[in-house]
């Protein structure tokens, strides 16, 4: 699951603290994600707030602006801490917490559930409580940025999954609320999305949009569901990361991350447009990538959980496009401001990074079953 | 090598002073600065802050506005009266030193606020604004005399007028002259009064002896094809209309009737400014001092060797304090009037190789305003009239006060190294030609008199307008010597039209 992300390591200062900053947090994740204990995943995920915290605060462009630190620290921490709860209560009722033998339904609480779900909940952004993505994706550096978005979410994703083995049975009468949540909230998120004028929050609020079907998906509990998101999270995962690459790439042209100043771009990097092109087309699940394939199986799972949920998936891919769209041809095309002198070639480095995320993308798609059901 | 520098780190502490020297030396090969030129001394980049402090700052810095936050909520639900300004307001909107920004504006007269102002007015969340003024008002919501003393802006004569030979000079005024009759909707700002600037629309009356009869015919024919509506008048017809005149060697005069007169151009400023506050602009009280550059070899542009390109990235601010910051934007407009040569130089327009070799042709010059007293002198309609010598008067008030001036000649210009009033300017070369132009004008007292700098462009005296050929992301709006005002309203409306619609009037 953890593909080989390439951070960008810019001649900032202090870049060997920053290196040093980034490989701790690849640790720590890297052991999440191994971790066969559920203490041991707790662990590691409360652990891998501290090197975020550091990367986004240290190297960000102008944190006080949007007090993203505190955002941060605020949600995820105390959501979170009810986690240590469930774990509890788990250890508790079943003595052990390896998570192999953890299949039976063991919780008899409904509090349990809500502690267990929520701190997975904030991190893999429901709706209405993503308020610190925005923050934290526009503050950060690039490779805080795609290092967030790649993988951090997913760690919300990995958690729910995992934990939802053993809910099953407040799962099937409370999941309701969060896949409406969800639902909603991802078609409100597009519609966001269409009016965002910083490029950075703009690809912050799409992937708030797109881990909101994830969610749905995990939360209807059918082996469709699953295999949906897992995929759906990991071209995700590639996708928004390589988009905030891109953006990226423009920011150091331009010196300005404002979508009314970056017009045109065809002009100034013609190199990249069709990098911005091939990932957006991603974005939006086109085929051949492997958002589309995540989508339709998400989409399948959740029409067989219930058929209402067509109205909102309709408006939900609609605006997905729209907005995706958009961006694409507000940002490419048209005429450039005043360079009509200058054009840029971008560096092989940039090349070599943005072709690693879109490569697993549209090829992945051919080894469906490898990916998809390895569940 | 990445493990064996993680152990270095980590282990040992004296590596620190490795990482700093290897550091610096990182740093300074990704950029260098430039030499303010009048100071032999260079400015050094300020040095960017320890990652770990500043984490531990920044949290530190949001809990105390969070605890601020929290303290205020709790003195409003318990009805406590008093208030306690334990946190001193800080002159920076959010409390912070606007360290980034995608257009930052050196220069806040009359050019820069309105480029700020119109600006954000066509997208006032998406793009964030700074400008740099290194002569600043002290707190904003005060009007006192003390602030902007040596802006140019305030320091002219505040006049509009559409007899120019140029059509672009005449269509700016056209509109210029539309902005300031509906300036109340334009800028005015909610919960301060509307905007008054006062504007006199008496015209301008424009003399033109025997030579320059033929050349005021034309502008005049000119003017009324473009919409201006203007008057031209033989010397009777100069007697009837303006009993006060003295028609000797003149040969024509041209009258414009609408959209031309005089104004207050403090208030223009001012309601620039607050308009623009208040739609978001954040303005820094500080001076530049130098830029920043960064290499990007990447680009490629006509007429630069590949591989040789490097941007203006930062701009070096000297703040009121004493101290270097630097502002990281993704354009910068040059909009610094009479001292726009000397910010130029400091991006290496003029000094460079090349395209950079040729700097900007706007040098400072200094012109004198003087304020007469006069007790029979021209009565409500006069306009501000122009002898063919250049000398102007205009009415000013109601006690019969007049302001008047005259350039130079070329020979004569004095020297700019400060704004004293050379009274004896007045004795020689303008009363004299008042008074043979105004009877009336025989007898005056001069009650005061101020000096200001033109921005004065050498190569063809009028405005630059545009970006400059070499830089991407830097723009020129300068150079428009005494018709500053209400240029200033038109030309930002062509840049932000170049930067939103790449179009060019």
């Amino acid at each position: 699951m953890l593909l080989a992300r390439e951070s960008v390591f810019r001649s900032s200062y202090f870049s060997e603290f920053f290196l040093f900053m980034v490989l701790f947090l690849m640790i720590i994740l890297f052991c999440s994600f191994g971790s066969v204990d559920l203490f041991s995943f707790y662990l590691f995920f409360e652990g891998r707030l501290v090197p975020t915290l550091f990367l986004i605060l240290g190297w960000g462009y102008q944190p006080e602006r949007l007090q993203a630190g505190i955002y941060l620290i605020l949600y995820t921490l105390f959501a979170s801490l009810p986690l240590l709860v469930g774990v509890i209560g788990v250890y508790n009722s079943s003595g052990l917490l390896c998570f192999f033998f953890l299949s039976d339904p063991c919780l008899s609480r409904v509090f349990f559930y809500f502690c267990m779900v929520f701190a997975f909940l904030v991190r893999i952004p429901l709706f209405l409580v993503h308020l610190w993505l925005p923050k934290a994706h526009v503050e950060a550096p690039i490779s805080g940025s795609m290092i967030l978005a790649g993988v951090l979410l997913k760690l919300g994703g990995y958690g729910l999954i995992r934990v939802m083995v053993f809910l099953v049975n407040f799962s099937f009468n409370l999941n309701f609320f969060w896949i409406s949540i969800s639902l909603l909230g991802g078609f409100l998120v597009r519609l966001v999305c269409l009016r965002q004028t910083d490029l950075k929050s703009l690809v912050a609020y799409s992937s708030v949009a797109h881990i909101g079907i994830v969610v749905c998906g995990i939360m209807t509990v059918n082996y469709w569901g699953f295999c949906g998101s897992y995929v759906l999270m990991i071209a995700h995962g590639l996708c928004s990361s390589g988009l905030f690459c891109l953006v990226n790439i423009v920011y150091e042209r331009t010196g300005s991350r404002s979508l009314l100043v970056n017009r045109g771009l065809m002009c100034l990097i013609p190199r990249m447009s069709i990098w911005w092109f091939l990932l957006r087309s991603c974005n939006m699940a086109a085929p051949p990538s492997l958002n589309l394939l995540g989508e339709v199986v998400l989409f399948r799972s959740l029409v067989s959980w219930s058929w209402l949920t067509i109205l909102m998936l309709g408006g939900l891919s609609f605006f997905g496009a729209a907005y995706t769209l958009y961006i694409y041809s507000y940002s490419q095309h048209g005429s450039f401001y005043s360079g009509i002198y200058s054009c840029s070639i971008f560096y092989v480095r940039e090349f070599l990074l943005v072709f690693l995320h879109w490569f697993p993308l549209n090829l992945l798609i051919l080894f469906r079953d490898v990916v998809s059901f390895w569940l | 090598m990445f493990i064996s520098t993680m152990f270095k780190a980590v282990n040992t502490f004296k590596c620190r002073k490795f990482i700093k020297v290897k550091f610096v030396n990182l740093y300074k090969n990704a950029c260098f600065c430039t030499n303010k030129s009048e100071v032999s001394s260079s400015y050094e980049p300020p040095k960017p802050e320890n990652p770990f402090k500043r984490t531990f700052r920044i949290l530190g810095n949001d809990m105390k506005t969070a605890k601020n936050k929290v303290q205020s909520f709790i003195t409003k639900v318990q009805g406590v009266r008093e208030v306690t300004n334990k946190v001193p307001k800080s002159p920076y909107r959010d409390g912070v030193f606007p360290e980034h920004c995608d257009i930052a504006i050196i220069g806040g007269g009359a050019m820069g606020s309105s480029i700020a102002y119109w600006l954000k007015q066509r997208a006032p969340n998406a793009i964030t604004v700074t400008v740099i003024e290194k002569d600043p008002s002290v707190n904003q919501n005060i009007v006192s005399w003390g602030q902007y003393v040596d802006a140019s802006t305030v320091l002219s004569v505040g006049g509009l007028r559409q007899q120019f030979s140029l059509e672009e000079n005449i269509r700016m005024s056209l509109f210029g002259a539309e902005f300031l009759r509906n300036i109340k909707q334009h800028l005015s700002v909610e919960g301060h009064d509307p905007p008054d600037v006062q504007f006199t629309p008496f015209g301008y009356l424009c003399l033109a002896s025997e030579e320059g009869a033929q050349q005021l015919e034309e502008n005049a024919n000119l003017q009324k094809k473009l919409g201006a509506k203007n008057e031209l008048l033989t010397p009777v017809k100069l007697k009837q209309k303006f009993p006060w005149i003295n028609t000797d060697g003149i040969a024509l005069g041209c009258h414009g009737l609408e959209n031309e007169g005089w104004f207050d151009p403090w208030s223009l400023l001012y309601a620039f400014k607050t308009k623009a506050l208040s739609l978001g602009v954040e303005y820094v009280d500080g001076e530049a001092v130098g830029f920043e550059f960064k290499k990007m070899p990447d680009m490629l542009t006509e007429g630069v060797e590949p591989g040789s390109y490097e941007a203006v990235e930062k701009v070096l601010v000297k703040t009121e304090s004493g101290e270097l910051r630097s502002i990281k934007f993704g354009f910068v407009i040059i909009a610094a009037g009479p001292h726009s040569a000397r910010v130029a130089k400091m991006a290496r327009i003029g000094t460079g190789e090349g395209m950079l070799s040729i700097p900007l042709p706007v040098e400072p010059r200094k012109r004198y305003v003087f304020c007469i007293n006069c007790k029979n002198g021209p009565g409500l309609n006069t306009p501000l009239t122009i002898d063919p010598s250049g000398a102007y008067f205009r009415r000013e008030g109601l006690a019969g006060n007049y302001i008047c001036g005259r350039s130079p000649l070329p020979e004569e210009e004095p020297s700019v190294d400060n704004l004293d009033v050379d009274y004896d300017f007045f004795d020689k070369n303008v009363w004299p030609i008042l008074a043979k132009r105004v009877p009336a004008f025989e007898s005056v007292k001069v009650k005061s008199a101020w000096s200001g700098y033109y921005e004065y462009n050498t190569y063809d005296e009028n405005g630059i307008v545009g970006p400059h050929p070499y830089y991407t992301n830097l723009y020129i709006a300068t150079g428009f010597s005494g018709h500053v005002i209400y240029v200033s309203m038109l030309q930002e409306f062509n840049i932000h039209r170049l930067l939103v619609e790449a179009s060019w009037k």
